[in-house]
């Protein structure tokens, strides 16, 4: 049984519509996905919602978002059974602090499900607590979010008195050990010894609390696992031949996060920004395309405005993402569809209920 | 004689062959033509059909085949052709006796020193003699096939060293001369026989067309790509002086397709101007829209094939035909007139690539102008739809090529480059007298644009002011219609510039401003590009301001100081200009978000008065708010909004604090307004309303990383916390709590407040909540939980009973789910189907049967609807509410509270602490 859950679509105050490989990817599986659960936002376009309904599946559990002001009906959680599980979905505009882990929990506990999912970040987000599955599938769109940004210009700065921080650091590094799927089975042995090692790692680490130790290890031996049986998973969804670059150039990628020995991938949004410099490596030729041209032109506004075009962007809207639940009786498998350098990407994450 | 009907016609033709055919191999060749003869009387009968007629003709074709191969087989051996030309003259009748002749002379022709030309020349005078339309067209088309072989083999009839083209003249001069009589037989056929029978002929006539036809294909095939000049100065005249003469509409008609068909491209753009003029003079119902059509495209194949050439002339002469056109015949359809405009413009995008756009405009004009002249019906305003879209109706497919147009195939940016570059294109369609049809138009040209800025290789934007009004003015119509359009399309309005930037959507917002739109919904949209303006304007600040610094420092100095003056009244203009958006903006709720998101980026940029007026300017929209369902998610939503904030605050990162003064005066902005939201949840009218707010506002005084500022839990050190404020929060929601008149919400209440406990207790704040605390929390529960047990055993309700008053409950209320039919399948599952939101509403849950049609329940809601429109008070989250009678939820909830505690002490030591 496949679900998809859309999130933060934004349209059309935010965004014109889906990145149109997402729509084709969607468009092209209709008879695959039997459940289509939104998570707010997603409500304001008429021309969007029938596009679900007409072009993916006409079971759609919608819940509210702080901006579908119209939709006055919908409701604010949800709960949708799926195989031997209860997925949860909650508007993540009513959760306080922000996309708050504990709260998150408290909800999951509150809604007595195994399954909970939630949006309002624009950031794709998986993970295992407590041994529960969360899922932040982003912004469908790659929306406009009004949140904190990144200031790494601010740090250079000098100005910036924030930027003591390690960067990107974030709480859910322990908590989220993502459990991506290996393609090729050299790379699973390596992987899962990383993941040990990043387990201890985060032992040794004392926090100022507990919990997230427990998570942690929780966290590496379920990535331990799904890295010994993801081996050989296809994607629920493919596009003709579309695809098949992507899922080559992700199974690089993943390798390449591996290689690093920097630990396992946080978020997507930083997943997606090193395919983005593992892209611009391989493109080399396309950047030196650009320049000629500016030159060209004279003018030294123009050049400036044009190398930070692309920083800008960042600023202004995030990655278009979205996920697929694939539900087998007790077995979850959560496929998280990224769009970046007009690739969609896959990644996969294992979860079984205990 | 001829036979009576065609059977005996055709037996008596079959047999005379066979005859003829016995004659021929005795060598007795006077009885031969005399068999001959007879067959050919047969083609005399003037009651056959031209069909018939065709069928006779082919049969007897064929036995003459024989009869001519006879002759030039034995010419010479036993008679010469000079003696049997003179004998067949004198047959009896003239259509034996002339279609002997041209067996016989054409036989001739075969033997190498015969007078070829004399032969020719005397043949064709011969067939004037026949004037009756069918006989003489089959005549002159006998003619016409005997004499083919010879004119396509390159057989030399005129031998003629000095003038190289004098044979092939010649020959021309023989074909046109058979063509033009033929013609002349041919559209005399309309008039033979009864008035009435009119319908009847223009059938018969069609049947014989290509007779005519073939002339034309004959000369095609004697002309050489070389002969360019000759086909154009010799050929082409006198053709269409015959086209024009005849003034017949099926003649014209199907004589210029033929000749725009048959000859190749080249002979057609050098014959242009001559089959233009010629059709100014055809008769006043031949339709001139199709002849100029099929130009067009033979046009446009022949670009397609040589894309290379250049004749900018093209356009020309046809434009100033056109304008000759408009001049001459004002009796011309409108219709006429669309046809050929819409089959020039994609001529013109093919052969003005790529700056098609000056002549596209000029089309646009003419048509804008010239449709003043006529009545507009909805046949005119489709097809100036089509028109506009780009899109052909041709489905010429005599070329085995597609020559549609398809425009989002043929350019990206095409309608992009329309709406910028061709002014008549815009006022052509907004001049579109039919209101529906103009805003389909205006949609479809919209999701087309829309589809394409999607793909990451476009580049174009929206990026001044012309280009803008030019949108403005399309997007007019839609205004009231389709605010997901123009919210849309504020999102393709990009200029580097920044302030260019804010000029063009302060333009917009000018233009929203004075429309009578729906503004609620387009306002937002335009308040985003805002926002992600003033977020690019910072940025760029930032990163521009230290490599300033680091050049020529005395002289940059006090222009980066006024620079930097410049900049800070630029954000504040930025910002002055959203909140005047959202003032114009009429709806609370709406407003209330849009509030507080500004606010949140001011004060990511630091601009704490900023984010402190419009934080004040929410709680205003909140006060106008009615709802205590919207005022309840109001107050949660602000508070998870103020959370996240860090300028308002005097909470330096290093703990350094600044001079007290300063300090006293920027944490009064935090502070004042995270205690009026704390005093707004608190003042909520419905109890549980109040208890869960004052809950949430807890976290107001528990400052929590921000990630991406590079903030970490247990790493920073610095966070705004005051456990005491916290713990009053707390204590303040148990108290509600517990005044609550209904047991179960009260209890319900209770463990929640416990979870919010327990994420203090897990923060570390110990100082105030404290293991006694949590402790003595957990006992009021377990006493509240007997109460609430015995309630239940009292009550003694079954399962059954409670699930059918829920069923119940449900199938009553107007909620958005709607009630189930099937309650057997809800039996095995039913405890495990429900749960508690976050608000406290009982969540029942979704199955696939269940679900209704998404587009249901929003389409009563479309955009376009009264956005004063009262909120719906009866919400879903009412009659759930209700469901939580149903003691059994929070009582498992709190079960999973306190087996969530037991489990946590295996990995935290503190939680053996508190007794469960």
């Amino acid at each position: 049984m496949l679900i998809l859950a859309l999130s933060d679509a934004y349209i059309p105050e935010r965004a014109i519509d889906l990145p149109i490989k997402f729509q084709k990817l969607l468009s092209a599986s209709k008879n695959k996905i039997s459940q289509v659960l939104l998570l707010g936002n997603c409500n304001k376009s008429v021309k969007f919602v029938e596009f679900l309904e007409q072009k993916v599946c006409d079971n759609i559990i919608s819940i509210k978002g702080e901006s579908d002001y119209q939709a006055t009906q919908l409701p604010y959680n949800a709960i949708v059974p799926a195989g031997n599980f209860k997925i949860g979905l909650t508007s993540g505009f009513l959760i306080v602090p922000k996309n708050d882990v504990l709260s998150l929990l408290t909800i999951s506990r509150q809604l007595d499900v195994d399954i909970l999912l939630w949006g309002g970040t624009h950031n794709v987000e998986a993970y295992v607590l407590e041994n529960k599955l969360f899922i932040n599938p982003g912004s469908c769109t790659g929306a406009f979010n009004a949140d904190w940004v990144m200031e790494e210009a601010e740090a250079t700065d000098g100005e910036s008195d924030l930027g003591e921080g390690t960067g990107s650091q974030v709480l859910e590094e322990e908590v989220s050990k993502l459990n991506i799927s290996e393609t090729g089975t050299d790379l699973d042995e390596a992987a899962a010894d990383q993941e040990v090692e990043e387990a201890d790692k985060a032992k040794n680490l004392e926090k100022a609390s507990d919990v997230e130790d427990q998570k942690a290890s929780s966290e590496a031996s379920k990535a331990q696992e799904s890295g010994k049986r993801g081996t050989g998973s296809k994607e629920p969804l493919e596009e003709d031949k579309a695809d098949e670059p992507g899922n080559a150039k992700n199974a690089e990628s993943e390798e390449k996060m591996h290689e690093d020995g920097h630990g396992a991938p946080v978020t997507y949004a930083e997943t997606a920004k090193k395919n983005e410099d593992l892209s611009s490596t391989q493109h080399d030729k396309s950047v030196e395309k650009d320049t000629p041209q500016d030159n060209g032109s004279g003018s030294d506004n123009d050049q400036d405005e044009s190398e930070t075009d692309s920083d800008d962007d960042e600023l202004v809207s995030s990655i278009p993402s979205f996920c697929l639940l694939d539900v087998q009786e007790s077995v979850c498998s959560v496929y998280i569809y990224t769009y970046v350098d007009d690739e969609v990407k896959v990644d996969k994450v294992k979860y079984e209920k205990q | 004689m001829y036979s009576n009907s065609l059977e005996q016609a055709n037996g008596n033709i079959k047999q005379q062959t066979v005859l003829m055919a016995r004659c021929l191999s005795q060598h007795k060749l006077m009885d031969a033509f005399k068999h001959a003869s007879n067959m050919l009387s047969e083609l005399r009968n003037p009651l056959l059909s031209p069909k018939q007629y065709y069928e006779l003709y082919v049969t007897i074709y064929d036995t003459l085949t024989t009869l001519q191969q006879y002759l030039v087989e034995n010419h010479k051996t036993k008679h010469h052709l000079t003696d049997l030309y003179e004998l067949v003259q004198y047959a009896g009748n003239i259509i034996p006796r002339l279609y002997l002749m041209i067996t016989v002379g054409s036989a001739y022709l075969y033997i190498e020193d015969s007078p070829k030309l004399a032969i020719c020349k005397d043949m064709i005078e011969m067939c004037n003699g026949v004037q009756q339309p069918v006989r003489g067209l089959f005549l002159r088309y006998y003619l016409s096939q005997r004499t083919k072989e010879f004119f396509e083999n390159g057989v030399i009839f005129i031998d003629h060293k000095s003038e190289e083209n004098i044979d092939k003249i010649f020959k021309i001069d023989f074909i046109t001369t058979n063509f033009i009589e033929m013609n002349k037989l041919w559209v005399r056929l309309q008039y033979q026989g009864p008035l009435k029978e009119k319908d009847l002929r223009t059938k018969e006539r069609k049947e014989l067309q290509v007779l005519i036809g073939s002339n034309l294909v004959r000369l095609s095939s004697i002309l050489e790509l070389s002969d360019v000049d000759l086909y154009t100065e010799n050929v082409l005249p006198r053709i269409l002086e015959q086209v024009v003469q005849c003034r017949d509409i099926i003649a014209q008609e199907y004589l210029l397709e033929i000749i725009l068909k048959i000859f190749p491209e080249e002979f057609q753009i050098s014959g242009l101007t001559k089959i233009l003029e010629c059709s100014l003079k055809l008769t006043p119902k031949t339709s001139i829209s199709k002849i100029i059509i099929t130009l067009i495209e033979r046009m446009i194949l022949f670009k397609k094939r040589s894309a290379d050439y250049t004749d900018s002339s093209v356009f020309n002469k046809i434009w100033s035909y056109l304008v000759t056109l408009d001049e001459e015949r004002p009796d011309l359809p409108i219709k006429e007139f669309i046809l050929i405009i819409s089959s020039l413009t994609q001529l013109v995008q093919l052969w003005d690539a790529p700056h098609p756009y000056i002549n596209l405009d000029s089309l646009y004009k003419f048509i804008f102008y010239k449709k003043d002249d006529y009545t507009i019906t909805e046949e005119t305003n489709n097809m100036l739809k089509k028109l506009l879209l780009i899109s052909s109706s041709s489905t010429n497919d005599f070329f085995g090529e597609n020559i549609e147009f398809d425009a989002a195939k043929t350019t990206d940016d095409l309608y992009f480059n329309l709406i910028t570059k061709c002014e008549y294109y815009v006022e052509l369609l907004v001049s579109l007298s039919n209101e529906q049809l103009k805003i389909d138009t205006i949609e479809t040209i919209f999701h087309t644009i829309f589809d394409n800025s999607n793909k990451k290789t476009s580049k174009y934007k929206i990026s001044n002011k012309d280009h803008l009004i030019q949108f403005t003015k399309m997007l007019q119509p839609c205004l009231l219609e389709n605010c997901e359009l123009v919210s849309k399309f504020f999102h393709l309005i990009k200029n580097k510039n920044l302030q260019t930037q804010f000029d063009l959507l302060n333009y917009c917002h000018n233009w929203i401003i004075s429309t009578n739109s729906n503004r609620g919904y387009i306002l937002e949209s335009l308040i985003v590009e805002y926002w992600k303006l003033i977020r690019k304007y910072c940025k760029k600040i930032n990163t521009k301001s230290p490599l300033q610094k680091s050049k020529k420092k005395n002289e940059t100095l006090t222009k980066l100081h006024v620079e930097k003056i410049d900049s800070a009244t630029f954000i504040k203009q930025f910002f002055k200009t959203i909140g005047r958006c959202i003032q114009e903006i009429p709806n609370a709720e709406i407003q209330f978000k849009m509030n507080c998101t500004t606010a949140s980026l001011a004060d990511q940029l630091k601009l704490k008065d900023l984010s402190y007026d419009f934080f004040v300017n929410a709680f205003i929209n909140f006060e106008e708010m009615s709802d205590s369902q919207l005022q309840y998610q109001s107050i949660v939503y602000i508070s998870q909004c103020l959370q996240k904030t860090r300028s308002l605050f005097a909470f330096e990162k290093n703990g350094e604090n600044k001079s007290l003064s300063t300090a006293q005066n920027e944490s009064n902005y935090y502070e004042n307004l995270i205690t009026k939201c704390t005093l707004y949840g608190s003042k909520l009218l419905n109890k549980q309303d109040q208890c869960r707010s004052v809950l949430q506002c807890s976290h107001l005084w528990w400052c929590t990383e921000v990630p991406a500022l590079g903030e970490e839990e247990g790493v920073t050190g610095s966070f705004f916390r005051d456990g005491k404020r916290v713990l009053e929060c707390l204590q303040r929601s148990l108290r509600v709590a517990d005044s609550v008149m209904d047991n179960c919400t009260s209890f319900l209440l209770t463990v929640e407040i416990l979870n919010r406990v327990l994420y203090y207790f897990i923060h570390g704040e110990t100082s105030y909540v404290t293991i006694k605390y949590c402790n003595g929390l957990i006992e009021l529960i377990k006493t509240n939980l007997q109460f609430l047990e015995r309630e239940t055993r009292m009550a003694t309700t079954s399962k059954n009973e409670i699930e059918n008053s829920v069923l119940n409950h449900q199938a009553d209320s107007n909620s958005a789910l709607p009630s189930t039919s099937s309650s057997a399948e809800h039996h095995a599952n039913f405890l495990t189907c429900y749960g508690i939101g976050i608000d406290g509403t009982i969540i029942k849950s979704f199955n696939k049967q269940e679900s209704s049609k998404l587009s249901d329940v929003l389409f009563g809601k479309r955009l376009h609807q009264n956005e004063h429109d009262a909120i719906d008070k009866a919400s879903a989250q009412k009659s759930f509410a209700s469901i939580a009678k149903n003691n059994r939820i929070p009582i498992e909830f709190f079960e999973r509270t306190l087996n969530y505690i037991k489990l946590q002490r295996t990995v935290d030591d503190r939680f053996k602490l508190i007794a469960t």
